[in-house]
C-alpha cells in the first residue's frame, strides 16, 4: 500500500519531469518563442522543489490559505466553521479511505480508455451505443431489454443533436476498412 | 451609451437568442440540480454548440445554462443536503432544516428570489460600471495589462483552496498547455512533437469537456454508491411565503449582493467562496444570530444573493480586461475565441451593444430561471435520484461526441479523454483545476502583451511605465501577503502557546 505522502512525491516527481522537458524542449525555441515558457518552466521547477521539501519536512497546511480569513478578515460564522470541520473531516476520511478505492480507479480509467478505444474502432456514434448498452447491462441497471431500448433512443438523440444539427461529418473508425473487405465476400 | 443599451435589448429580442437561452435555462437547471456536474460541466458541453449561430443568441445559450445552474444546484443544497456545486454549499446550513421541517417550498421561494434580486443588482452593476471602467481601460497600455494578467494568474492561486504552491503549479502547466501549436507572435512550432494535430494547438473546449465533465464522471464513478438520501418530513409552507422573507429582508439581500459583485470582481475568486462568505456576513451582520444553523431564512436569502449578483461583478473584469473572474468567466472566454468577440478596450467602444445584450441576457435569464424554477421544482427534485450507473455512460458520450464535433478531427476524442484523466488526478491531489484553465486562458494573454510591451518600450519597459511597476510591485505584495500572514498567525500561535505553559 503506498501511502499518502509517497503518492504525494510521485505526483510531485512526475510533475518535475513534465516541467523540465519543457525547459530543455523550449531552449531549442527562437529567443522570442521561448520567451515565457522557459521562465514559466524555471518558476514551475522551482516550486515543486519547494513543494518536495514541504511536503516532506514541513506540516503541509503551512502553505494552505484561509479563504475566508482573507475575505472577511474577520472570525469565522458558526455555519463557516462547520463547514471547515467538515472538511476537515471529510479530508481526514478522504485519507483513510485513499487506498481503497484503487480498484475503482482502475475501472473507471479503464472504462474511459475503453470507450476511446471504440471511439477509434468503430466510429462516434456506434461506440456511444455499445458503450451505453454495455455499461447499462454490466452495472446491473437495467435488463437487456429496457437497456437496448433506453440506449437506442439516446443513440439517436445524441445522432441527431450532434450529426444533423451540428451537421458534423461522421468518422467510421479503424474497421471500417476491414468491414468494407468483409462486405465483398 | 442608452443606444447601446437599447440595441443590447433589441439583439436578445429575437426568435433564436429567445429559444437559446430558454434552452440553456431548462438545461442549466436539470444539469445545475444534478450533485457533481454544476455549471463549469453544463457550459463545457455547451462549447461545441457555440459556433456557426448568432454570438447573442450563443451567449444567452451559455449565460443562460450558467444562470440557471447556480439556482439549480442550490435547489439541491436546500432539498437534498448536497451541493449540487461547491458554490452552493452555505445552503445546507439552513436550507436543508427548513425542507427537514416542512418548509422546503419557502426556503425555495426564498431561494429563488434572492437570486433573481442578486441577479438584478449583478447586471445594473455591470452597467454602471462601463461608463467608468472604459476611460480607465482606454489609458492602459500593453505593459499594464500584462501586469493585470500576472495579477490575475497570481491572484487565482492565491485564494485557490488548499496549497498556495500547488495553485501556482496548476497554474503554470495551465499557460504551458497554452504554448502548444504555432505561436502567434514568431510563427514558431512549439510542443508538437512532429504531429500537424499539434500544429493547430489543443482545443480549449475539448480540453474543458475532458478537466471538468469526464473527471468528474470518473470521480462519480470512484465514490460509488447513491448520490443522494433524504429523510424530510411532510411539507407544509407556500412558495409565496418564501418570496415574502425575501422582500422582507430587503437590506441583506442588498448587502450579500454588493459582496457578491465584489467577489465577482476579484479574479479567480469565483462563486465557491462566495457562498460562504455571504453566509458569514449574515451571521456576523445579524443581532438575534441564534437561528442560523437551524433552519433560518436568512440563511438561505444571503448566499443565494451572493451568489446570483456574482455573475454581473464575474463578467466585468472578463469583459474589460479578458481577466475571467472565476473558471466559469474561463470558459465564456473560451467561446469568445470561438465566437471572434475579443475582450478588452475594443469590446467597451467597438462592441458594447454585445456587452449590453449580456447584461440583458443576465436579467432576462434570471426572471425565466426563477419563473421555470419555482413552478419545476417539485419536478427537477426527483432528478438527483438518478443513479450514476445511467449518468455515467450518457454523461461520458455527450462528453465524447462533443469533443468530436468542437473541430471535427477525432484526435480530440483522445485529448478529452487524456485532460479527463488529468482533471481526475488534479482533484484527488488537490492541484487547482480552475487555475490550469484560467492558466491557460491568460497565457496568450501574457505572452502578447508582453512581445508587444517590449517592442514598443524596449527591454526596461517596467521603469518607463511608472503604472506598470506599480502593478507589478502589487503583484508581488499580493502573492507574499498570503505567506506573511500564515506566517504571524503561526507566530502568534506559538506565543500564545508559550506563554500559556509558562
Amino acid at each position: 500500500m503506498i501511502s499518502r505522502r509517497t503518492q504525494e512525491n510521485i505526483v510531485v516527481l512526475l510533475l518535475l519531469g513534465f516541467f523540465v522537458a519543457v525547459f530543455v524542449t523550449s531552449l531549442g525555441f527562437s529567443p522570442r518563442a521561448r520567451l515565457v515558457p522557459v521562465p514559466i518552466s524555471i518558476l514551475a521547477i522551482l516550486l515543486l522543489l519547494v513543494q518536495l521539501f514541504w511536503q516532506n519536512f514541513r506540516p503541509a497546511d503551512e502553505l494552505n490559505v484561509d479563504l475566508l480569513d482573507v475575505l472577511t478578515a474577520r472570525s469565522p460564522a458558526p455555519g463557516a466553521t462547520a463547514d471547515r470541520e467538515m472538511s476537515v473531516e471529510a479530508k481526514t476520511i478522504a485519507d483513510e479511505e485513499d487506498a481503497a478505492p484503487w480498484k475503482r480507479v482502475m475501472i473507471s480509467i479503464g472504462f474511459v480508455v475503453l470507450f476511446v478505444a471504440m471511439v477509434f474502432s468503430l466510429g462516434p456514434i456506434p461506440a456511444i451505443f455499445v458503450f451505453t448498452f454495455g455499461y447499462f447491462v454490466v452495472s446491473g441497471h437495467y435488463s437487456l431489454l429496457k437497456a437496448a431500448i433506453y440506449t437506442t433512443v439516446f443513440t439517436v438523440a445524441v445522432y441527431l443533436l450532434f450529426m444533423v444539427a451540428l451537421n458534423i461529418q461522421p468518422y467510421h473508425g479503424y474497421l471500417k476498412p476491414l468491414v468494407d473487405y468483409l462486405r465483398q465476400f | 451609451m442608452l443606444e447601446a443599451i437599447g440595441a443590447g435589448f433589441m439583439s436578445l429580442m429575437n426568435v433564436q437568442a429567445m429559444v437559446f437561452m430558454t434552452i440553456g435555462v431548462v438545461y442549466g437547471l436539470v444539469v445545475g440540480i444534478l450533485p457533481g456536474l454544476g455549471g463549469i460541466v453544463a457550459m463545457a458541453l455547451l462549447l461545441p454548440f457555440t459556433y456557426g449561430y448568432d454570438p447573442v443568441a450563443t451567449l444567452g445559450l451559455l449565460l443562460g445554462a450558467h444562470i440557471a445552474t447556480i439556482w439549480g444546484s442550490s435547489v439541491t443544497s436546500i432539498l437534498f443536503r448536497v451541493p449540487g456545486a461547491a458554490k452552493s454549499l452555505a445552503l445546507i446550513f439552513d436550507g436543508y432544516p427548513m425542507t427537514q421541517r416542512g418548509e422546503a417550498s419557502r426556503a425555495l421561494g426564498a431561494s429563488a428570489t434572492a437570486a433573481l434580486l442578486g441577479g438584478l443588482i449583478g447586471a445594473v452593476f455591470l452597467a454602471v460600471s462601463i461608463p467608468i471602467v472604459r476611460p480607465i481601460m482606454l489609458a492602459l497600455g500593453p505593459a499594464e495589462y500584462l501586469m493585470m494578467a500576472l495579477w490575475g494568474l497570481t491572484i487565482i492561486a492565491t485564494f485557490s483552496e488548499g496549497s498556495l504552491l500547488k495553485g501556482l503549479i496548476a497554474a503554470a502547466g495551465g499557460v504551458i498547455i497554452a504554448f502548444v501549436g504555432m505561436d502567434p507572435v514568431t510563427g514558431t512550432p512549439r510542443f508538437w512533437f512532429n504531429s500537424v494535430f499539434l500544429l493547430d494547438g489543443i482545443s480549449f473546449p475539448v480540453a474543458m469537456i475532458g478537466m471538468f465533465a469526464v473527471a468528474e464522471m470518473m470521480k462519480l464513478y470512484v465514490k460509488g454508491g447513491a448520490i443522494v438520501e433524504r429523510d424530510v418530513g411532510n411539507e407544509t409552507s407556500s412558495v409565496l411565503t418564501g418570496i415574502k422573507d425575501a422582500f422582507r429582508h430587503w437590506w441583506l439581500v442588498v448587502r450579500s449582493s454588493l459582496l457578491g459583485v465584489w467577489i465577482g470582481v476579484l479574479p479567480g475568486i469565483g462563486a465557491s467562496i462566495g457562498g460562504i462568505a455571504a453566509y458569514a456576513q449574515a451571521v456576523q451582520t445579524s443581532r438575534d444570530n441564534e437561528n442560523f444553523g437551524k433552519g433560518d431564512v436568512r440563511g438561505v436569502i444571503a448566499p443565494d444573493a451572493t451568489l446570483g449578483a456574482n455573475e454581473g461583478g464575474g463578467l466585468m473584469p472578463t469583459l474589460a480586461f479578458g481577466i475571467p473572474g472565476g473558471e466559469s468567466m474561463a470558459i465564456l472566454l473560451i467561446a469568445f475565441i470561438g465566437l471572434g468577440i475579443q475582450p478588452g478596450p475594443k469590446m467597451l467602444t467597438d462592441e458594447l451593444d454585445i456587452v449590453f445584450a449580456m447584461m440583458w441576457i443576465i436579467v432576462v435569464a434570471n426572471v425565466i430561471t426563477t419563473a421555470i424554477g419555482l413552478a419545476a421544482s417539485p419536478y427537477f427534485a426527483r432528478l438527483p435520484a438518478l443513479n450514476p450507473n445511467v449518468m455515467i455512460p450518457l454523461v461520458l458520450s455527450v462528453c465524447f461526441i462533443g469533443a468530436y464535433a468542437t473541430r471535427g478531427q477525432i484526435e480530440d476524442v483522445l485529448v478529452a479523454a487524456g485532460f479527463g484523466l488529468l482533471g481526475y488526478f488534479m482533484e484527488r491531489y488537490n492541484y487547482s483545476r480552475a487555475n490550469f484553465v484560467i492558466g491557460m486562458v491568460l497565457a496568450e494573454m501574457i505572452e502578447r502583451n508582453l512581445h508587444i510591451s517590449l517592442t514598443l518600450y524596449g527591454d526596461d519597459f517596467l521603469i518607463k511605465r511608472p503604472v506598470a511597476l506599480a502593478m507589478f510591485l502589487f503583484v508581488i505584495f499580493t502573492t507574499v501577503m498570503p505567506f506573511y500572514r500564515n506566517w504571524k498567525r503561526r507566530r502568534a500561535a506559538a506565543e500564545a502557546a508559550g506563554s500559556e505553559a509558562s
